[in-house]
């Protein structure tokens, strides 16, 4: 009913006129001559977590001082896919070789830790969903100018992993850093494949009461990147 | 453009640099003259400000000249929203200076702008009247940037040792882009203590009509402003535009504040003669 | 017609308001200085946003056609709304089919524009919105006094004591607890709810993307975890391409809350794909006309859409800052609301917020787009004299009153005899302290007026003319 009355007025506007015409090239954004540098400072800025994971023992480290951070013992992973993109050590998969101490000093806490490693988020209610603690997905890439991640979602992942836990670990590789938000929205291709991508700078936030800023409202509350090669 | 590029380069041949020592010679710039477009505001209320407006002009070698016929730009009927009545108006002012090319000068933001800005809006595209508005637009300027950027002077002479804060009045900043000239000459008056206030660039609440049918904000914006004001120190609030100061005066008189509105044309009018 | 001299009268009254305004607003300021300064070519920026949306607007039909398209080739459907009440109905309709007795919303201008929230609600639908600042304001039975923060005239204490009533939270003046209530509560909203309501920021006509630019995450969960997502969109919200997100993204961000970016931005491209773990299984696109090609129909004035929504124009504004929002009385306010309301509406509707600003032009300085907010302004103010006019049949007495003004300046001689008269009649009114004839009435209430002066300039002049 609406959509022939409102093309029509549309059309009829735009009959007698030249249109301005669209700017060919997008403005400069800036370039950094150390992208992880300034991706690491931004998100920092934004009380976001900067952990190097360039080999599988920083990896380790890493993920350790969540587990730590989180005062948790489990980690809900959301796909097999990411161990092999981020070069993750199979002993990291394994529940019994990390139970056996084999990547801990056998006194250290986390030798009492559960780690199920293959969690699938269709496996669980959404009442599990939304009581995890920590969660962790791969990012498909990231920009440096803002410090910022890409989550998305792909045949095997949904949206709502990264999103429900009050923590939240991205895997970034070196090689996915955009340098700036032109260069990454003049490469991105939108939804060719993905129904959902959200870009994530940062932790929740807001400062609508008296413009305070608060941390974690619906969204995470930690943000934690690990970047690995 | 508030300024046309051929009468400056034109003055910049003929005036030496103004330096901090002397005020602009009067010989080199005896060939110029001017028009003096004094506004409805200051004829009526505030006549001091164009005679010390032609006082400075004069000082600096520079004939003005008055054309009596002259009334009003028309902002107050456009402001409000008669653009028919400003444009029989309007048409009166263009009518004085169509015929001649002399650089008009208005002691006033506002009513700059409304020449410069608006007026020609008020004729259709490709009209003779539009072609007339643009040419008088171009020649026309604002006090203070004719001195500093016309003239190619700072410094007249005047001496005020007095603590002073600067209003900047909202068309000449954001339609006209002036906000360095009238600091410069400020700056360059003998013995003056200028104290920068915080907010110079908020507006002070006049708004033309806007003063009068929403009174309540426009005495909420003048108040706020007014304390700024008191915050720098100074005694004296200097303003290009007497509808600003009518304003800001009537607050402070009305509340007993000790802080008189000074018009630039006056302050640079102070000579010890 | 919406009056808002009595709102404004009782926004100057109300000290807490006002000290909440001073407090809040003067945050941000310095901010957005620092952010706009960050950027070296700012300015550059500005004009590429304007020049992409004055485009847009003009060949807007061929744009949301492609947006329809990719959007439908993704398994979204299109709908296509001229009024609020269509929109409306095609939601109720969606609702009681599929049984939504719950709706959780994030924040849409678009939403409160239909008033979506009243309209579920008569229809047995509760909508529960989960931005924070939206949630404050639901709570409190108000509409948003900020686009962009929509609960900025309460203080902290006001909303601790709104949650302790509704909620039974204990009050508390830490906003980080207060917060944490609302997640909690929200929480389970967001769990249970089966359809999600959200704005549009832009929707990229080449890719089918609808765009939502967020800082919480409830616009997050608003499409992730519902099984229906219906996008309520503006007709002039859609841009060709997404290469000039980067662009739009900036300036949005730094200019309504001083961040580089917002901390997610949503990139939506319909409903769960094959394989996907979860995600909504239906999604509906909502375009909106609601008078916006009515809007379009003038040339000068069609740039009013081009606005983005960052709501700086709001915070720079001196009367903004003096009167808040609810001031305004209508769904946007500030400038932005000063120059959309009588244009969505009609002039005749909305003739008094065109001239409740002093024309100083710093929400034209400060806006992404380079709306000029003033001028419009003036040409709307132009359309309000004139309707008066036309609809009273005689001259309403302030034309009346400038034409008689105007009479007078086009003749020296009127214009002179004029003077001397008012002279002689100015001498009878010059005393100090309030004046009652209006009006002198309006102006002199906190005012001393002018002193008139005993002698013209031109007369002055002329003597010294004739001494020398």
């Amino acid at each position: 009913m609406s959509r022939p009355i409102i093309l029509e007025k549309l059309r009829r506007l735009h009959q007698a006129e030249e249109a301005p015409s669209l700017p060919s090239r997008v403005p400069d954004f800036p370039r950094y001559p150390d992208p992880v540098e300034q991706f690491k400072i931004e998100l920092e800025r934004v009380s976001g977590v900067f952990l190097d994971g360039r080999n599988p023992e920083l990896v380790r480290q890493a993920l350790e001082r969540v587990l730590n951070d989180a005062k948790a013992g489990e980690i809900y992973w959301e796909s097999e896919d990411l161990f092999a993109r981020h070069g993750i050590p199979s002993q990291l998969r394994d529940p019994e070789a990390f139970r056996r101490g084999q990547l801990v000093s056998s006194s250290h806490p986390l030798r009492q830790v559960r780690l199920p490693l293959t969690l699938n988020s269709h496996q669980y209610s959404r009442q599990t969903l939304a009581e995890l603690t920590v969660s962790a997905s791969s990012a498909a890439c990231g920009i440096a100018e803002t410090g910022t991640i890409l989550e998305s979602t792909a045949p095997g992942v949904g949206r709502l992993l990264p999103v429900l836990a009050p923590i939240h670990v991205a895997f970034l590789r070196r090689q996915d850093l955009f340098m700036n938000a032109a260069d990454f929205f003049s490469r991105v291709s939108l939804g060719d494949r993905a129904s959902y991508q959200v870009l994530v700078t940062g932790p929740s936030r807001t400062a609508d009461i008296e413009k305070t800023l608060v941390l974690g409202v619906h969204g995470p509350q930690k943000h934690y990147v690990i970047l690995t090669n | 453009m508030p300024f046309g590029v051929d009468l400056v380069s034109r003055q910049r041949q003929l005036v030496s640099p103004c330096g901090p020592a002397p005020p602009c010679s009067t010989v080199m710039l005896a060939t110029m003259r001017v028009s003096l477009f004094v506004t409805c505001l200051i004829d009526q209320l505030y006549p001091q400000v164009g005679l010390s407006a032609v006082k400075v002009l004069r000082k600096l070698g520079v004939s003005v000249d008055f054309d009596r016929r002259q009334t009003c730009c028309g902002q107050p009927a456009f402001n409000t929203g008669f653009a028919e009545e400003a444009r029989h108006v309007a048409r009166h002012m263009l009518s004085l200076y169509a015929d001649d090319d002399q650089p008009i000068v208005i002691p006033s933001g506002s009513c700059a702008s409304m020449v410069k800005v608006f007026v020609p809006g008020l004729f259709p595209e490709g009209s003779r009247e539009r072609a007339t508005a643009d040419k008088v637009a171009q020649r026309t300027y604002e006090f203070s940037d004719f001195i500093v950027s016309v003239l190619g002077c700072e410094r007249t002479g005047a001496s005020f040792p007095e603590a002073v804060t600067y209003h900047d009045s909202c068309h000449l900043l954001r339609e006209l882009h002036i906000s360095e000239q009238p600091r410069k000459l400020i700056r360059q008056v003998d013995g003056i203590d200028f104290r920068e206030m915080e907010n110079s660039t908020r507006c002070c609440g006049f708004g033309g009509t806007f003063a009068v049918k929403f009174e309540d904000v426009s005495t909420a914006m003048g108040e706020e402003k007014i304390r700024w004001i008191q915050n720098s120190g100074a005694r004296y609030v200097i303003g290009n535009d007497v509808s600003c100061l009518m304003h800001l005066d009537g607050l402070l008189r009305r509340k007993n504040i000790p802080v008189k509105t000074l018009h630039l044309a006056e302050l640079l009018a102070k000579f010890n003669d | 017609m919406i009056e808002i001299r009595p709102q404004i009268r009782s926004a100057l009254a109300d000290s807490q308001l006002q000290k909440n305004l001073r407090l809040t607003l003067s945050k941000t300021a310095a901010g957005r200085r620092q952010a706009i300064a960050e950027v070296a070519n700012w300015e550059e920026l500005r004009q590429h946003a304007r020049q992409v949306k004055a485009h847009t607007i003009s060949r807007l039909g061929e744009y949301l056609e492609l947006l329809e398209k990719n959007v439908i080739a993704q398994g979204g459907n299109v709908v296509w709304a001229e009024t609020g009440p269509d929109a409306l109905d095609f939601i109720f309709q969606l609702a009681l089919e599929k049984g939504i007795r719950k709706v959780v919303k994030s924040k849409s201008m678009l939403g409160e524009e239909i008033r979506l929230n009243e309209e579920l609600e008569r229809n047995g639908i509760e909508p529960i919105e989960t931005d924070l600042g939206e949630y404050i304001v639901q709570l409190g039975h108000e509409h948003p006094s900020h686009i962009v923060f929509p609960a900025l005239h309460k203080s902290k204490e006001q909303v601790s004591a709104l949650f302790a009533d509704k909620l039974g939270m204990p009050p508390t003046d830490d906003c980080e607890k207060i917060t944490a209530t609302a997640r909690k509560v929200l929480r389970r909203h967001f769990l249970s709810a089966r359809m999600g309501i959200t704005g549009v920021n832009f929707g990229v006509a080449e890719t089918g993307t609808i765009v939502v630019v967020e800082n919480e995450g409830n616009a997050r969960l608003s499409v992730s975890v519902p099984e229906i997502h219906v996008a309520i969109m503006g007709l002039e919200k859609v841009i060709p391409r997404a290469e000039d997100l980067g662009v739009f993204l900036k300036l949005l961000t730094r200019n309504a809350t001083a961040q580089k970016i917002s901390t997610y931005v949503n990139l939506i491209n319909g409903k769960r794909r094959p394989g996907e773990l979860d995600g909504p299984s239906e999604f509906y696109l909502v375009l909106l006309d609601n008078g916006r090609t009515r809007i379009l129909a003038d040339e000068f004035l069609r740039q009013t859409l081009y606005c983005i929504r960052c709501g700086a124009c709001l915070d720079v504004c001196p009367v903004y800052q003096t009167i808040g929002g609810h001031a305004y009385h209508s769904t946007y306010q500030g400038p932005i609301g000063a120059i959309l309301t009588p244009q969505l509406l009609s002039a005749e509707d909305a003739p008094e917020h065109p001239f409740a600003s002093s024309l100083c032009g710093a929400c034209q300085e400060i806006c992404p787009v380079k709306i000029e907010i003033p001028h419009i302004l003036l040409k709307l103010r132009e359309k309000v004299q004139d309707q008066k006019s036309a609809r009273a049949g005689r001259l309403p007495l302030e034309r009346w009153g400038l034409q008689a003004w105007s009479w007078i300046m086009t003749s020296p001689g009127r214009y002179a005899t004029t003077n001397r008269l008012a002279r002689g009649f100015a001498k009878m009114f010059a005393r100090k302290g309030r004046n009652p004839v209006p009006p002198l009435s309006y102006w002199t209430k906190s005012r001393e007026l002018p002193v008139l002066a005993p002698k013209t300039f031109r007369e002055l002049f002329e003597e010294e003319e004739r001494k020398s």
